[in-house]
């Protein structure tokens, strides 16, 4: 969805890192969501890639 | 020793019970703890493990136990009784109770039609993020820094194709349909529209337009390194062709560090064939090519704002220089400050917590004399240690140097507090702050540079001196903090509070002619 | 205090349920933060959920618990197909733009060949140890296609005590050793750590793999499984064993087994983390269960499926 077509949505935010971030936008009622973020593959970066590999693979 | 806690007919859910089990074995003293439903088999490793008590008879799989083995010369059963109490009423909060998922796929599913990812984990593993939101169709906001260069291509090339904005690395502001992301203001709605490398002087610039009668269609990031060689501009030339494109804007700010060469080429392209006028603040650029361009050059951020608004109003386009008020009344604002000096006070001290504020302070500044720096105009004035060098210094705190293992100080005003204790000295005359309000800020940042002014005067007051404060806020009214009373709390402690950092800069430095020269 | 609950999804055994018995007369059974279980007279649950739950077999989804949460245990609560009394509170129930979920398995999809299956439990595999230690998953360094220990952290208490029993009742099944493995099952229901004990989520996955795929036995198989763990676990476990028994799972289990049965082109990602998220371990447990059982189905042979149960 190109940016012209940004600028006609309202702005549903998946914010990934700091809360406050997040918070900031719900305080504004903005549709947001926090994931919850670990590091993919507890932060083992050969598992990581491997599993990067099985999702092209499908 | 070996005790149990049961509690009959009991159900905790399986998260509450994991919490328990983890919380109660990281207690002192505690060897081991098992945590869970008396069904048979449960109660059959409870004896494997030589732990079984008698209350643990008679129990059946509806029923709750805990056992523990423990050193009872550090804790009792009623410690850990205690502390299972404490757990069972301590629910798991997240920020507001609402669910968080585990990653970006499954936000997905959550919440259906999201169109940007605001993504702001560590710097390694923010690249493969940015990867998933891309393919996912999500436009991208990216506050994390420490991404190769490499990444930054790469992902931006991939944004272009798609049509997706890409804002950053390390992007710290931009504000999507009247939404402000990460550090940024709240603004009137309005025909301007800005592209911004730069986090705290877009900050600024929209700022002042807003106090300006002016308002903003959209302000899209790019990130501090986009207008390199190697990234080429990418997301700064994405975002002009968005403007052009949108019927809501009229006019457009491009506000970035100078560019290098060939990517201020192609925006010069860019600016001459675009049917909205372009107002190109490259902080200390090159004015005549950016004219040449058919665009508007600009002396500072807040004559990048009056440029935009008079354009938009149709008005005649002029240069805002100078400080804005009558010339006698600046001469007595100027002696006034000066003559709570003694002698022997000849220093400028600088504390910023946005970069691109502290660096326009340093273009001007730099200019008029020597100052140290981390952030230096040339490479003999770096400040390599802090600590006793004297004579006149102007600090981007926001810097890594300062922010390793520290929240930034446009978040937490600790760091600078410190600076203000330890760098302000008797021979200070001069001490010029920023403060920046907006979402992601402090909560008072204003209130902490009253405190530490207070602090200030206080301690120097008991050797009879006193010193020089000027500062310039960047906000709105319309910002979560309060501007009014911000700017009040500031004016009780007798500083100096000027409209925008230019006309602080300009004022700092009058002063110090006047303490260096007489004049 | 509106009195109408907004009904955002609800089971289809319960909406069958309500439709051809209401009102149901039942008992407050237990409380939860996101979720209430209310008992029927057969000891069947009927959950309540909000919005921070997946959706279960004779589930009902609400946009929130809040005014129903304040209520005693042993109380009555009486539930019919457009209202709900609880805590002496009578509201209105508005279904009309509830989805229905059908908990039951898409039979009707087309299986994967046995490659497909194999493949499907290399990835299932790759995914539980890209997660690290979690429940049961531990014990994948035993039994998966690499000997390496990566993100598998040393075997907890638990895990130590039945990997034996575990892996015993694997083969047993894999040798189509029916009437054993069910013996052997005494020694694994209602054990670990949980409200549905570990190794409970873990044969639910394999009872519900085997009704998947339409194994002649599953149906004798899983029924006496089920009627071995009445009094051998909690209640809210028996519930959730009686369902899979009959290829009714929580949909995050139903969308991930349906996954690894059945062809498509789904990523595996989205589904197995939102599995993943049920319970503490029970995703993780569960996730393990169904390795464990393709990894059987690939080995049982077609022969020795005609024998023990005939």
């Amino acid at each position: 969805m190109a940016v012209k077509d940004l600028f006609k949505q309202e702005l549903k935010i998946i914010n990934m890192g700091l809360e406050s971030f997040y918070k900031d936008l719900r305080s504004q009622n903005v549709s947001a969501v926090q994931v919850d973020w670990k590091p993919k593959a507890g932060g083992n970066t050969k598992m990581a890639s491997l599993l990067g590999k099985l999702k092209k693979n499908q | 020793m070996i005790k149990s806690v049961i509690r009959k007919n009991a159900y905790y859910d399986s998260v509450t019970l994991m919490l328990i089990s983890r919380e109660l074995s990281k207690m002192p003293g505690v060897e081991e703890v098992l945590a869970g439903m008396a069904t048979e088999l449960n109660l059959e490793l409870v004896e494997n493990l030589k732990m079984v008590t008698p209350e643990l008879d008679g129990l059946g799989p509806n029923d709750f136990f805990i056992s523990a083995k423990f050193d009872e010369t550090q804790t009792s059963i009623e410690a850990l009784e205690k502390k299972f109490f404490e757990l069972l009423n301590d629910k798991k909060s997240h920020s507001d109770g609402q669910y968080q998922p585990p990653t970006l796929s499954s936000a997905l599913n959550h919440l259906p039609g999201a169109n940007l990812a605001q993504i702001s984990v560590p710097g390694k593993y923010a690249a493969a993020e940015v990867e998933d939101a891309l393919d996912a169709g999500l436009h991208v906001m990216l506050f994390s820094d420490n991404v190769s260069i490499e990444d930054e291509l790469r992902l931006k090339q991939k944004a272009v194709e798609k049509g997706l904005l890409m804002m950053g690395p390390d992007c710290g502001t931009a504000i999507i349909n009247g939404v402000p992301l990460c550090f940024a203001n709240a603004i009137r709605h309005g025909k301007i529209g800005v592209v911004g490398a730069s986090g705290t002087g877009t900050q600024e610039v929209t700022t002042q337009l807003h106090k300006m009668g002016g308002g903003l269609s959209q302000v899209i990031g790019t990130g501090g390194r986009d207008l390199s060689e190697a990234i080429g501009g990418l997301m700064m030339i994405q975002g002009i062709e968005a403007l052009i494109a949108d019927p809501e804007t009229e006019v457009i700010v491009l506000i970035s560090k100078p560019p290098s060469p060939s990517v201020a080429d192609k925006i010069y392209a860019i600016a001459k064939s675009s049917p909205k006028p372009v107002v190109i603040d490259f902080i200390g650029g090159n004015a005549e090519a950016i004219r040449a361009a058919g665009a508007y050059p600009c002396l500072s951020f807040e004559d990048a704002a009056a440029k935009a608004v008079a354009l938009l109003k149709g008005e005649k386009v002029k240069d805002i220089d100078g400080i804005n008020l009558p010339e006698t009344e600046l001469e007595a604002i100027i002696d006034k400050a000066v003559a709570t000096l003694k002698p022997d006070q000849t220093d400028f001290l600088g504390l910023y917590t946005g970069g691109t504020l502290a660096d326009e302070a340093m273009k001007y500044l730099g200019e008029s004399f020597p100052i140290y720096s981390n952030i230096p105009l040339s490479p003999e004035m770096a400040i390599e240690h802090l600590e006793g060098v004297h004579g006149n210094i102007c600090l981007d705190l926001g810097e890594d140097q300062f922010t390793q293992g520290r929240p930034h100080p446009m978040i937490d005003p600790q760091t600078r507090t410190e600076f203000f204790v330890s760098h302000v000295d008797e021979k200070t005359a001069v001490l010029l702050v920023d403060v920046v309000l907006g979402y992601g800020s402090h909560e008072d940042p204003a209130g902490a540079v009253a405190d530490s002014v207070a602090e200030i005067r206080q301690r120097l007051g008991k050797v009879g001196k006193q010193i020089v404060v000027v500062a310039s806020i960047t906000g709105t009214e319309l910002d979560p903090q309060d501007l009014a009373s911000s700017t009040r709390k500031l004016e009780e402690q007798g500083i100096l509070v000027m409209p925008s950092n230019a006309q602080a800069v300009r004022l700092a430095d009058r002063i110090m002619q006047k303490v260096l020269k007489g004049v | 205090m509106s009195n109408v609950l907004k009904v955002v999804t609800i089971a289809s055994d319960l909406h069958s349920l309500l439709t051809k018995s209401s009102p149901l007369q039942t008992r407050l059974h237990s409380v939860f933060d996101h979720a209430i279980n209310l008992e029927l007279d057969d000891s069947r649950l009927i959950t309540l959920l909000d919005k921070h739950r997946q959706i279960v077999p004779l589930g009902i989804q609400f946009a929130s618990l809040e005014n129903l949460r304040s209520v005693e245990k042993d109380s009555k609560v009486i539930i019919e197909a457009d209202g709900i009394t609880i805590a002496g509170l009578s509201y209105q129930l508005d279904t009309c733009s509830a989805e229905v979920w059908d908990p039951t398995l898409p039979l009707s999809r087309k299986p994967r060949s046995a490659d497909s299956l194999q493949n499907a439990a290399e990835q299932l595999e790759a995914f539980m140890r890209s997660k690290g230690s979690n429940g049961l998953t531990d014990l994948l360094s035993h039994i998966g296609e690499s000997q390496e220990e990566q993100g598998m952290v040393g075997a907890n208490l638990y895990n130590e005590f039945i990997a034996d029993t575990l892996f015993d009742f694997i083969e047993l099944l894999a040798a189509s050793n029916w009437k054993a493995a069910v013996l052997q099952s005494k020694k694994i229901i209602g054990f670990g750590p949980g409200l549905t004990p570990a190794c409970d989520d873990f044969l639910a996955a394999i009872m519900s793999v085997l009704v998947a795929c339409d194994i002649p036995y599953a149906p004798s198989f899983n029924s006496q499984i089920v009627s071995m763990a009445a009094g051998r676990t909690t209640s809210v476990s028996l519930n959730m064993l009686t369902h899979a028994v009959e290829g009714r799972l929580p949909r995050p289990y139903q969308q991930l087994l349906a996954w690894a049965v059945f062809e498509t082109d789904l990523d595996l990602e989205a589904i197995a983390e939102a599995a993943y998220a049920v319970g503490s371990s029970s995703g993780a447990d569960f996730s393990f269960g169904l390795f464990c059982g393709l990894r059987i189905l690939s080995r049982m042979d077609e022969t020795i499926m005609e024998g023990e149960f005939a």
